[in-house]
């Protein structure tokens, strides 16, 4: 059993480090896009078509594929001062009940998300100038909402861990 | 239950959980979602979990600010963030306070190419707290010197927020930005008193270097120059119109990697750890907005926000004293909410109001946001404090709420000289 | 039974309305009025609460925000979320109205007159659709008289169509939002921008622009929709009254408004020293040569969609030369 854990937390890793690179490349993309079509505008009188989407789109994508190596690095801000008090027991049970939370409301979240996603399909929505179709996007973003909540279940699996172990 | 209790359980719940460490962003977006549910519906409640994210995340103001904190990235991992600081110490190194005072006039520099706090604070912090540390300042003076330098990038033009102000009170926006510039400089100017007095009674907090002869000073200027280059590129492309403020990050950013590459200071690794940090602290700064935003569609239907400006619009007083009452309910709001949620949600009823008792609009625009970059750095909700605490991981955030306290003595000190001078605010624009 | 139901069916059921506009919009006004009439028709079984200033919902998310329920009534700009109006969007061509009015009415009733509107509106009930003022260019430093003066210049565009015949007249169209047009115009980031004079009233910008072209290029179209849950929820009674109110009626009385504040905000750019130039009938036909591909591919794509574009189009016109 805790086998089976281990190899899947090792293969959501892994899904998480591509998902980092890719936010990466998103970031280098906005910041190309934007600099390319400030100077076409005014070098050559010939803006790049589509940058003020193409940023929106980059910039959310950039987000969502970077949440769960956040979340797994602890950089999400939390307040700890309360809960820094009480005995190494204690805050690894809360700590690990938060995470079941959180894996919670992103699971809703990303639930809700693939319904939007489906809706935005069904009325074709696209962006304004490129006409590019916008359900994928949302599709994407669902799964790396998928993987930020697996991410939060892992943590809380070594938090409950955490507080068995140290009796 | 009406809808005003409900608002108000969720204020409760909210800072119950923030002290059970539940994150800031999970928090809200937990709230918002089972308050929207409890007003209007669960159907509708959960619609919103599904559309605020994806919507937040991909709106154009906020799409430009992960390009800001890049910027910040490559000054500092390139070093010329360093070079900076190493030349200000050479030369004012030697007077109490001197690099906290440079981090608050840096950032009023800043102010200038960025008009949005997030923007101002996110880089900031990059570029200065790890210097400051270096010359080992008191991390609780360094962080809130950040803070408070950030709240000047709405004051000083451009700012994004006063112009949404002129659009929804139809003052003329030419004037409110203008408007911002001596406030802004104002604050500047006590933000540097006060450090420099906290400095002189705890000489502790930031350590004073040797004075360096003229020779160590005038070679410390060589490295400086990429980093005045720099701003020189954006506060002249936005001035000379090549580029809107908010393209300034990504050009800015452009840049600041061209630099670091002609100057050989980037290494790939340093690169890839400055393209790491930038996702991570915007998908942080992001995931917080998000949950903002579900947060105050809450408080919107909550109608607290209306409920109250409403009630004190009906209050028989003096104007002085219905204006203290409405910077006081603005001062608990942004306890709560982000600065345009305020905006949307009382000016309704509170602009009409402040008119007809004889105030002057652009007079208020300013004063809204010297009372909302107050509620920018006080907990619960204190944005610019959680963007400091994605930057100084090793600093406790209750630290770095605490010190901010003096700033914030400061913010309201210079609220005060402009309620009873106006003229702080009017003269310039009357200039025009 | 069912008798009861009809008489207290909708006992005092009070609708959350939510729009973009800022409170002090007379679009505000408009809701509040219309509002009270609701309510007194209603015999105050249907009454209203405004959110204005996009506090329930981003504008672009408006229509999905009514459509699944999360607001009961939204208003917002059908150019927010492009290709979800096909057909909607003819009345985005350009000279299509000289006036809010005529604009707001012909779009109501192609509505009504072509039944694969309903596609576009699914989940929702329109209340009514209406038109601003027509959108002119505005300029700063350089006034645009002919086809010659707009080569090469930065025009804020409002839509991919615009766009396209903007780029065909030699200019170059930039894609901002509008609460970024202010700053761009100012600076001199764009020269121009193709707006109706009630957005340049609006968004303050006749601070910053010099000249107006009056050309009629462009139209900006809203929606008023309730949500088809809700709107089944209502007795017949409620949903005849309030029938009786949209619709036609209301697609007028809005046009009215813009109009209105359309003059007004004219008359304060002339007093802000804007110069206006009307272009004439024959100078448009030089400006057509260029714009009508447009109308052309814009006919093809909807046709494309199986929908009846060419149809859709020919009514509009003649509609719009009556
Ligand atoms: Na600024
Ligand atoms: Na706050």
């Amino acid at each position: 059993m805790s086998k089976m854990i281990e190899k899947s937390e090792r293969f959501v890793q892994k899904i998480v480090r591509i998902q980092q690179f890719i936010s990466n490349i998103f970031l280098v993309f906005i910041m190309s896009i934007i600099t390319i079509d400030v100077l076409g505008r005014n070098i050559f009188n010939q803006p790049l078509k589509g940058t003020f989407e193409m940023t929106e789109l980059g910039a959310a994508l950039l987000v969502f594929f970077a949440l769960a190596v956040t979340h797994k690095q602890d950089d999400h801000i939390t307040i700890d001062f309360l809960v820094d008090r009480f005995s190494e027991k204690v805050r690894n049970v809360i700590n690990g009940l938060v995470e079941i939370l959180i894996a919670c409301i992103v699971f809703f979240m990303s639930f809700y998300m693939y319904e939007n996603g489906v809706r935005t399909m069904e009325r074709k929505a696209t962006t304004t100038d490129l006409a590019i179709s916008i359900h994928p996007f949302i599709f994407v973003i669902t799964f790396a909402l998928i993987i930020f909540a697996l991410t939060a279940i892992f943590k809380a699996l070594t938090y409950f861990g955490l507080a068995v172990n140290k009796k | 239950m009406s809808p005003e209790m409900i608002g108000l359980l969720g204020i409760i719940v909210l800072f119950a959980m923030f002290l059970l460490r539940v994150p800031v962003s999970i928090s809200l977006v937990f709230v918002g979602v089972i308050g929207l549910a409890m007003i209007r519906d669960w159907d509708s409640a959960l619609v919103q979990l599904g559309t605020t994210p994806f919507s937040t995340a991909s709106s154009y103001s906020l799409s430009v600010i992960p390009l800001f904190i890049l910027m910040g990235m490559f000054l500092s991992y390139s070093g010329f963030g360093h070079d900076l600081y190493k030349a200000v110490d050479a030369w004012i190194g030697h007077i109490k306070g001197g690099l906290a005072m440079t981090t608050i006039g840096t950032s009023a520099l800043f102010s200038a190419i960025s008009g949005s706090v997030n923007a101002t604070t996110a880089t900031m912090a990059r570029i200065s707290l790890p210097e400051m540390k270096k010359y080992r300042y008191d991390d609780a003076l360094s962080t809130s010197c950040v803070a408070a330098g950030g709240t000047l990038g709405i004051l000083i033009p451009p700012s994004v927020i006063l112009v949404l102000y002129g659009i929804l009170t139809m003052e003329p926006i030419g004037e409110l930005l203008i408007a911002g510039l001596v406030p802004g400089l104002l604050q500047m100017g006590l933000f540097m008193i006060v450090i420099y007095v906290m400095v002189m009674r705890n000489p502790e907090l930031a350590p004073v270097s040797d004075k360096k002869g003229l020779m160590v000073k005038i070679k410390s200027l060589k490295s400086v120059w990429p980093f005045f280059a720099l701003f020189a590129l954006s506060i002249g492309g936005i001035y000379f119109g090549f580029f809107t403020p908010t393209e300034a990050g990504g050009v800015g950013a452009f840049g600041a990697l061209v630099l670091a590459i002609l100057t050989r200071r980037l290494s790939w690794s340093d690169f890839k750890k400055s393209l790491n940090e930038t996702t991570h602290l915007t998908a942080t700064i992001f995931f917080i907005l998000i949950g903002a935003d579900v947060f105050s569609k809450f408080l919107a239907l909550s109608r607290i926000p209306s409920a109250t400006t409403q009630f004190v619009a009906n209050l028989d007083m003096p104007a002085v004293l219905i204006m203290i009452f409405i910077l006081l309910i603005y001062f608990v709001l942004g306890l709560f909410l982000e600065g345009i949620a305020i905006f949307v949600l009382t000016l309704p009823v509170v602009y009409p109001l402040i008119t007809t008792l004889g105030f002057d609009g652009v007079w208020f625009g300013v004063v809204m946001i010297l009372v909302m970059n107050i509620g920018l750095i006080t907990p619960p909700l204190g944005l610019s404090v959680y963007i400091i605490s994605g930057v100084a991981k090793d600093v406790p955030i209750q630290r770095i709420f605490r010190g901010v306290i003096p700033m914030l003595f400061m913010m309201i000190l210079c609220l005060a000289l402009v309620l009873i001078f106006p003229e702080i605010v009017t003269f310039l624009p009357k200039l025009m | 039974g069912d008798d009861t139901s009809e008489a207290s069916g909708d006992a005092a059921k009070n609708l959350d309305f939510s729009h973009f506009f800022p409170s002090s919009h007379f679009m505000e006004e408009e809701i509040k009025q219309f509002s009270k009439d609701l309510k007194d028709k209603t015999d105050g079984d249907v009454s209203i609460t405004s959110y204005p200033g996009a506090s329930l919902a981003e504008p672009d998310k408006h229509y999905d925000a009514a459509a699944t329920g999360s607001v009961d009534i939204a208003l917002s700009v059908h150019g927010y979320t492009p290709n979800q109006f096909p057909l909607t969007s003819v009345m985005e061509l350009p000279f299509m109205s000289e006036n809010a009015v005529e604009g707001s009415k012909n779009l109501w009733k192609i509505y009504n007159e072509f039944d694969e509107f309903d596609d576009e509106y699914a989940g929702t009930k329109p209340l009514w659709l209406y038109t601003t003022d027509p959108g002119q260019l505005f300029t700063v430093g350089k006034q645009v008289k002919s086809v010659e003066d707009l080569e090469g210049m930065k025009i804020r565009s409002p839509s991919p169509e615009t766009s396209e015949w903007l780029e065909a007249l030699g200019a170059t169209p930039v894609s901002m939002p509008m609460n970024e047009n202010f700053e761009a115009l100012e600076r001199g980031v764009v020269d121009g921008t193709i707006a109706p004079w009630e957005a340049v009233k609006t968004w303050g910008l006749d601070e910053v622009v010099d000249y107006a072209t009056i050309g009629n290029f462009y139209s900006t179209t809203m929606f008023v929709v309730m949500n088809q849950g809700v709107w089944d929820d209502l007795s017949k009674k409620n949903q005849e009254a309030i029938n009786e109110l949209t619709g036609k009626r209301m697609a007028e009385k809005t046009g009215e408004r813009f109009d209105q504040f359309g003059k007004d905000a004219v008359k304060q750019a002339k007093d802000k020293g804007v110069e206006i130039y009307e272009l004439s009938d024959d100078e448009l036909n030089n400006w057509k040569e260029y714009i009508e591909p447009t109308i052309q591919n814009w006919i093809d794509d909807v046709e494309d969609r199986g929908l009846p574009g060419q149809k859709v189009y020919d009514r509009a016109v003649e509609l719009s030369n009556k």
